[in-house]
């Protein structure tokens, strides 16, 4: 038997292993990894190709029935493809045509798929807890359409923190609506609009080891959990190997024409694949993970009048992005009517920022600079 | 004295010429290209130590100094690898009025602007540009029912995108409060808009029906209530619905693409990222990812796919033709390389229940102007 596992070298070891050590137990004497589906060709190479092969988009999926009975169901049936809804999760390497470059697909001559409806998909994750900090302003229809996309990509919860910043009465609303019966969502506010100090008095609050900074503009494909289930978790995982983790944007909806930048990326991989950046790229902050030594270290460096560490982080020399891209809606906002560029519009600093959290009801004054201590 | 004009063999050939024609007075050396990815194939047919004018597209025209001005200005200040125009310094348009063409270059093919080598440009204030346009005046007719949200940050892009103003019917089928609302407050002291309630909810045959109302126009623009335009628009392709009906003389349609980002798995979706995003793809292929989010097309192509696909469901219950129809039928599509975001495909992220066929879609409708009070009863099988 034997089963193809697309995984990058900055997977989850023990994950992959735990795989592996499943599949090898269960009979699978030929197990080829490779790093995107756009290998499939070399893959083949190595596989029997008359007979069916397992395949793993990532090192965290698990079936609900041993590996091999489907293995064995597909050869039974003489099936080209076992799939879940559109999900290949076995193909016969023979009838591969090609990869669709660039997206996650394949295609296959005389194709003769069959649906499984009785075998459900899980994934495993690995064991760090995330935590996600939102900071909003005065951007409703933005920060309900980002808490949706979130919402929609969790796989599994973890705390977020929502920081109002000297909200206005939609934002409030949006977020203790999206917050009630969500006992991971805790809601803050602060009597000051603190801007992009937002991070710094979530970390002063929270102190956790690693997190994920987010902004209120930044809408998530559909497929984020598709592509990469427990996003948050390999986030966080991944940080043992680069600086930051974050999404990237596509660039359509740059609010400046003729940015220098290029459309991302120009050798487009598989939606499902991740990208190790090391040059100029279009990397923000609306969906980021970093440790707190990296953030307070660059927060430290940077001198920022609003103490935080800002384009540091984007400019981190170590990233790592997936290849999916997200919709930054924050580009729009001129065309929404939320802001006017002409206009100065970044707050002046705050010295202490008067905080309540409105889950619990616990109060707190922070001092922005007191980050810098640490 | 020279220029660059970066242009495709479809754009408006009055305004091309007219565009060449006051180039010539002070230009012995027009060189055209298709797009910015050929400049060095240009650099060979320019002075390389000659300041050259530079027209990203055919429609742009400064208006309020003299381009020799400009070219004089270069010449004796050729330090200078570029002349910049720098009015606005929030959305600077960094694109030369001029450049020196063996000091710049195109850093790879998907970059949409010139690179400059050394960086040492100089920037002009005070030169006002406006943005030509072909003469057919649009119509475009976009349908909503209950999504508001994606309704109005729709109509604030679609709006952004607009230089100059045309025709915009929105068709409310059977809508929501929130989604009236939104139409209204979006079509308040703009002559131009005109809302239009469609009672029962007529879903995709919205369209059907306001081909009948406005009788028939030859051309227009489709457009549904989920598809957010690229502020970069007006800059890249300025005018595009005027530019999406002159190119229907060529295409049976001209589509707004999508990201394919965002869409479900099971589309498929590819990505294409070898073009500039100032260029237009000639989509013989088929292969771009397009679909009825915002479409140019010619009414008599339309009403023909709709005929021939009359036979199946859910054409026959809605008496249109389905993008995939008019893809299917179109012999010669062009479309944008810069890409819209197609919010719609998050509805079931944002909570919206996706549609499901209606066997009993009903035959007959009333549409009432909001804005002129004319009410007609249309039957959709009566779009010939």
């Amino acid at each position: 038997m034997q089963a193809v596992i697309v995984k990058d070298r900055y997977d989850n070891q023990k994950i992959c292993d735990d795989l592996k050590h499943s599949l090898t137990s269960s009979g699978f004497t030929k197990i080829v990894e490779i790093e995107s589906l756009n290998e499939i060709d070399h893959a083949k190479i190595q596989l029997d190709e008359n007979m069916p092969c397992l395949l793993y988009h990532n090192i965290f999926t698990r079936y609900s029935i041993p590996p091999d009975n489907i293995f064995k169901f597909q050869k039974e049936h003489g099936f080209t493809t076992l799939s879940i809804d559109s999900k290949i999760i076995s193909f016969l390497p023979k009838s591969i045509l090609k990869t669709c470059k660039n997206t996650s697909t394949l295609e296959f001559t005389n194709l003769n798929d069959f649906k499984v409806s009785n075998v459900d998909c899980s994934y495993v994750m690995p064991d760090e807890k995330p935590m996600i900090f939102i900071y909003s302003h005065n951007r409703d229809i933005y920060l309900q359409l980002t808490l949706n996309s979130l919402n929609f990509s969790l796989i599994e919860k973890f705390p977020i923190k929502i920081l109002l910043n000297q909200p206005t009465e939609k934002v409030k609303k949006v977020a203790l609506d999206f917050a009630a019966g969500k006992d991971y969502v805790e809601v803050l506010e602060s009597k000051e609009n603190t801007f992009i100090t937002a991070t710094n008095i979530l970390l002063q609050w929270f102190k956790p080891e690693k997190f994920i900074i987010m902004e209120d503009d930044f809408i998530f494909p559909y497929t984020t959990k598709n592509y990469f289930p427990n996003w948050p978790f390999q986030f966080l995982d991944r940080l043992k190997h680069f600086d930051a983790v974050g999404w990237s944007v596509f660039i359509e909806n740059t609010n400046v024409p003729y940015w220098n930048l290029p459309r991302w990326p120009q050798e487009p991989k598989c939606m499902g694949d991740w990208e190790i950046l090391e040059s100029k790229t279009l990397m923000m902050a609306q969906a980021l993970a970093v440790t707190s030594s990296f953030y307070v270290t660059r927060a430290q460096q940077a001198n920022d009048k609003y103490v935080c560490n800002f384009d540091s982080t984007l400019h981190s020399p170590k990233k790592c992005t997936p290849s999916l891209k997200c919709y930054h809606i924050g580009f729009n906002q001129e065309m929404d009517g939320l802001c006017d560029l002409r206009k100065p519009r970044w707050p002046d600093p705050v010295e202490v920022c008067h905080i309540t959290s409105l889950t619990t009801g616990e109060q707190r004054e922070i001092k922005p600079k007191d980050l810098l201590k640490w | 004295m020279q220029a660059l004009i970066v242009r495709d063999r479809f754009d408006n050939a009055a305004i091309a010429n007219d565009l060449k024609q006051e180039l010539s007075s002070i230009c012995s050396n027009i060189v055209e290209i298709e797009s910015l990815n050929d400049l060095e194939k240009a650099k060979i047919l320019l002075d390389g130590n000659e300041p050259c004018l530079y027209y990203p597209n055919v429609f742009l025209r400064h208006v309020n100094v003299p381009l020799r001005s400009i070219l004089q200005f270069h010449k004796e200040n050729m330090c200078f690898s570029v002349l910049v125009s720098r009015n606005n310094l929030v959305h600077p348009n960094i694109e030369p009025l001029s450049f020196i063409p063996s000091k710049v270059f195109k850093a790879n093919r998907t970059n949409n602007t010139l690179f400059f080598l050394p960086i040492d440009s100089f920037n002009v204030t005070g030169i006002n540009f406006t943005y030509k346009k072909p003469d057919e005046k649009p119509i475009l007719f976009l349908y909503t029912h209950n999504k508001s949200e994606y309704l109005k940050l729709t109509l604030n892009a679609l709006h952004f995108s607009m230089l100059d103003t045309f025709q915009i019917k929105i068709l409310l089928n059977a809508p929501t409060a929130e989604v009236r609302d939104v139409a209204l407050a979006f079509a308040n002291n703009k002559q131009y808009v005109e809302v239009l309630e469609i009672t029962p909810n007529s879903i995709f045959s919205a369209i059907n029906l306001a081909l009948q109302y406005f009788d028939r126009p030859s051309k227009f623009i489709l457009m549904e209530d989920d598809f957010i335009l690229p502020s970069s628009v007006r800059t890249y392709f300025p005018n595009w619905a005027f530019q999406f009906m002159d190119r229907l003389n060529h295409f049976d349609m001209v589509c707004w693409g999508w990201s394919s980002e965002n869409c479900p798995t099971y589309f498929n979706a590819s990505r294409q990222m070898e073009s500039c995003m100032t260029d237009w793809v000639i989509d013989y292929k088929k292969d771009y990812n397009i679909g009825g989010h915002c479409l140019a097309i010619n009414t008599d192509f339309y009403i023909r796919c709709g005929k021939k696909h009359n036979s199946i469901e859910p054409v026959n219950l809605y008496h249109v033709p389905f993008d995939e129809h008019m893809q299917a039928n179109a012999k010669k599509v062009c479309v944008p390389s810069l890409k819209g975001y197609h919010i719609g495909f998050n509805q079931e992220m944002d909570g919206y229940r996706r549609r499901t066929v209606d066997p009993n879609h009903s035959k007959t409708y009333t549409v009432k102007s909001l804005t002129t009070n004319v009410e007609k009863k249309l039957n959709i099988e009566d779009l010939k």
